[in-house]
């Protein structure tokens, strides 16, 4: 599916509580602060529940990233 | 608000959705340990509710700690009987409904079912002896949305994330139902519809026998509403009638009607009449002494329902179900839960009835002692108009009478003659008799027919507060009407003596159109 990267970014904003600019379409989790652990897990809630897609267990912990996000939402 | 979330699941998501309240949530450690620590967010001084949300499914899973169960059923009443202004929220079990032990597990005294049974017998007891203990049915929820819908069981492994994105919503949903209740926003009067709201069908159209409404049919959903509105009423809710329907006929089938479960007593009062719903429920509000922001609005009518929403905005106005057989529950799930959430119900509140309808009948009480008071006088009114025979008796109340004057402007008997043979001019007197005797000439207006003025209106003060001046009035609207005026003026001059007169023209429905020193108003006629 084609993918909107700036609605995951404002997806993002609104889930990690962030200011606008402190997250872009290269970010990773390890640059944004408010990205902990229990954020991710909101952040790929939201994106299952936005974008109507199950991510597996397995990759959540593998998309740590806007481009990871967004590929995955590309080949799924 | 401050609400502290604990429990052994993952609920920061929840605490975003409640961003209108300050929410303090603990970690999936918290559980039992907040409740007894003095120090934690719970017994803050500034918490005003702590939700207890314990995840049904590890608390009963095999070789779970049921056991754990006890103890924080303890630690629940503990707490909130050493914090009775805290509202209490605890929750029962959603978990998987079949375990491994599969039909056997109802046999066990410490399987699922019984446990599950056993913490809903605890919260039935800690809500019953405190009041301050709230009861949030998460497996109610599950029952309506589905369980599969609400939890969300890779998260849990992730990161003890129990709830899926629409559980939290449906969670943040009802803990602001909760809110609510214990915040007593809950409305006061339910005001009902009777024609196809109440029973099926236009009662004086189809007749006591022709409307749906028993046990069978169409008619059973009508009378299972009855119910539920009945079931609302023993909770403390005033319940009215406003209808466009015969009196008559109403009164008979609240009073007769085999397949009525609300009768006449039930009712504040039962208005029924063909007059706009709008000014009959703001009257009723008025009669009650209660705030139209007390009121919800039952009517299957999209008309009427429009027509009280944008009349009076601070009526509830629910709308209504499209099928009838989803009344009764609509009602439950909609009306009560929206506008009448209660936290607790009084001995108090099942007496409100009782209570508003004696209040009622006295306001109605002192009306009718008026009323039959003047209807007792048998009062007979003649009006004479420019009759010149007349004249000193005229020009003398102009001269004599201070009180009920509405501009105390004198006039000789030249004066009044001149006025007569006018022809854009009349004199209207006024003539009083009552079983005591006959008054004789006792009151006057001086009109302006061409220019449609009401230039005096006077009354002597022996009759005074007998209506006799509203029926002057109405003869001089017939004169004024008959020169082609669609509308009067009249005005008031106030003097030291002449109170009694200055709120004449405000009553009969004059519209202020000047105050500068005299009062100015006008009033369309028809």
């Amino acid at each position: 599916m084609s993918v909107d990267v700036n609605a995951i970014l404002e997806l993002m904003v609104a889930e990690l509580d962030l200011d606008e600019g402190e997250i872009e379409p290269t970010s990773t989790m390890d640059e944004v602060e408010n990205w902990d652990s229990l954020g991710h897990l909101r952040v790929c809630m939201a994106l299952e529940a936005a974008h109507g897609v199950k991510i597996p267990m397995e990759k959540v912990p593998e998309l740590v990233s806007v481009p990871a996000i967004v590929a995955f939402l590309e080949n799924t | 608000m401050r609400i502290v979330l604990v429990s052994n699941s993952t609920m920061q998501p929840l605490a975003g959705l409640l961003k209108e309240h300050d929410v303090v949530v603990g970690g999936v450690a918290d559980l039992l340990g907040w409740l007894i620590d003095p120090t934690a967010p719970p017994s803050d001084p500034l918490t005003e509710m702590v939700v207890v949300c314990p995840d049904g499914d590890s608390l009963l899973a095999p070789l779970g700690s049921v056991d754990l169960l006890d103890e924080l059923g303890d630690r629940v009443e503990a707490f909130a009987r050493d914090h009775p202004s805290v509202r209490v929220v605890v929750s029962t079990l959603l978990a998987p409904w079949r375990s491994a032990a599969s039909f056997a597990d109802a046999a066990e005294p410490r399987g699922r079912f019984a446990s599950r049974a056993s913490w809903d017998t605890t919260l039935a007891r800690l809500a019953a002896e405190l009041g301050n203990v709230s009861v949030l049915d998460v497996r109610g929820l599950a029952e309506e949305h589905g369980r599969a819908t609400l939890v969300n069981d890779s998260y849990w492994y992730l990161g003890r994330i129990r709830w899926s994105t629409v559980g939290f919503q449906v969670l943040a949903d009802e803990l602001r139902r909760i809110v609510a209740a214990t915040r007593s926003a809950a409305r006061k009067v339910l005001v009902l519809d009777l024609d196809n709201t109440l029973w099926g069908g236009v009662i004086g159209e189809d007749g006591m026998s022709g409307i749906a409404l028993g046990e069978e049919g169409s008619g059973k959903c009508f009378r299972d509403f009855q119910r539920q509105v009945l079931a609302l009423k023993e909770t403390g809710v005033l319940l009215a009638v406003v209808s466009k329907n015969d009196p008559a006929i109403v009164a008979e089938v609240l009073e007769e009607h085999p397949g009525m479960v609300l009768r006449t007593g039930d009712f504040v009062e039962v208005d029924a009449g063909w007059t706009n719903k709008a000014d009959r429920i703001a009257e009723m509000a008025s009669r009650l002494d209660l705030g139209l922001d007390s009121f919800v609005f039952v009517d299957d009518n999209p008309v009427e329902r429009d027509l009280v929403r944008s009349t009076l905005p601070d009526v509830a106005v629910p709308d209504f179900p499209t099928r009838i057989d989803q009344l009764p529950s609509w009602f439950v799930d909609t009306v009560v839960t929206d506008w009448f959430p209660r936290s607790v119900v009084l001995d108090e509140d099942r007496a409100k009835t009782l209570q508003y309808q004696a209040r009622g009948e006295r306001r109605r009480a002192e009306a009718a002692d008026m009323e039959s008071f003047l209807a007792s006088l048998d009062i007979r009114l003649s009006f004479r108009v420019d009759d010149a025979s007349l004249v000193p008796r005229l020009a003398q109340l102009t001269q004599k009478t201070n009180q009920f004057n509405l501009t105390t402007e004198r006039m000789t008997p030249a004066e009044i003659q001149q006025l007569i043979s006018s022809p854009d001019h009349s004199v209207v007197a006024c003539d009083y008799a009552d079983r005591f005797g006959d008054e004789g000439t006792i009151g006057l207006a001086i009109i302006d027919l061409a220019r449609g003025e009401l230039q005096n209106l006077l009354l002597s003060c022996r009759v005074l507060g007998r209506g006799v001046e509203d029926a002057l009035l109405a003869e001089v609207a017939v004169l004024v009407a008959a020169r082609g005026h669609r509308r009067i003026t009249g005005r008031f001059v106030p003097t030291s003596r002449n109170s009694v007169a200055s709120s004449f023209l405000d009553r009969a429905g004059f519209r202020l159109l000047d105050n500068n020193g005299a009062l100015v108003g006008e009033k369309e006629i028809l």
